[in-house]
């Protein structure tokens, strides 16, 4: 047990589980909202969590989560609209 | 961890917490989408300025920047998307 | 590290049972993708980073257009099926 794994903790705790609660009620633009912010919580966790494994080499995933979730969301709110 | 390492990843990880639950907290989903950008702009920047003084001049350094760069650029076109759609479903509802 | 994956695995039970009693479509297409994040972030803590790399690609980018793709098709035939009437 590590301090970056403290922090880990602490980030999950504090930080996911708003936006986990956020992205599970209410209508589809609240939820994506939550969606958002479970994104931007969830890459300082994975950097977090690749500091307390001690392998740098893990840090791909929060750079494709960022790319990925950028083209997501950007179809939700096309498709979303759209669809009134 | 040195304890400005500690310190820069503890106030980075308070600023996201904050945020995360004022988020949880507010009422108007406008209000909501605005606590996303201290996140984006300075809860992760602060932490990932942690983890580069902890690594030093690696490669890891190198994509936490990268990330942090990456975010700050993708959050405020996204945000706007967002409030883009927000704004036509309440025309709508109208 | 077991408190970390016990707890992401208590997450994964509980978004995944939101998930299936959402009843509006369009909000669960959203909540299927929160699902997927927090599958990769147990998929990440249990280290097998790529797993996780192959659940996020396709999680946050290939399932939500499917999902909304079929949602409209399926919302546009039951309005073509009730004009024929």
């Amino acid at each position: 047990m590590n301090g970056w794994l403290v922090a880990a903790l602490v980030l999950l705790a504090g930080g996911l589980l708003p936006a986990l609660w956020l992205g599970a009620t209410g209508p589809a633009v609240r939820r994506l909202i939550g969606l958002q912010l479970a994104v931007v919580v969830l890459v300082p966790e994975l950097i977090l969590l690749s500091m307390a494994f001690g392998q740098s080499s893990y840090l791909i995933v929060p750079v494709v989560l960022v790319a990925a979730s950028f083209a997501g969301t950007l179809v939700y709110t096309r498709l979303l609209k759209a669809g009134g | 961890m040195s304890v400005l390492t500690a310190v820069l990843v503890a106030l980075g990880i308070l600023v996201v917490i904050g945020c995360a639950v004022r988020a949880a907290a507010a009422r108007d989903d406008l209000v909501r989408l605005h606590m996303l950008a201290p996140v984006t702009a300075l809860g992760v920047p602060l932490l990932g300025l942690g983890v580069a003084i902890t690594a030093s001049w690696t490669w890891t350094t190198g994509t936490v920047v990268l990330i942090v760069v990456l975010l700050a650029v993708t959050g405020p076109p996204l945000t706007g998307a967002i409030a883009n759609m927000i704004a036509a479903t309440e025309q709508e509802d109208r | 590290m077991t408190i970390l994956v016990c707890a992401v695995l208590v997450l994964v039970a509980v978004t995944g049972t939101v998930v299936v009693t959402t009843r509006d479509p369009k909000a669960q297409a959203v909540t299927l993708s929160v699902y997927g994040l927090v599958l990769a972030l147990l998929f990440f803590a249990l280290q097998a980073p790529d797993v996780a790399l192959s659940q996020i690609a396709v999680g946050s980018a290939l399932v939500p257009l499917m999902v909304l793709l079929a949602v409209r098709t399926v919302g546009k035939g039951v309005g073509k099926g009730r004009d024929a009437k």
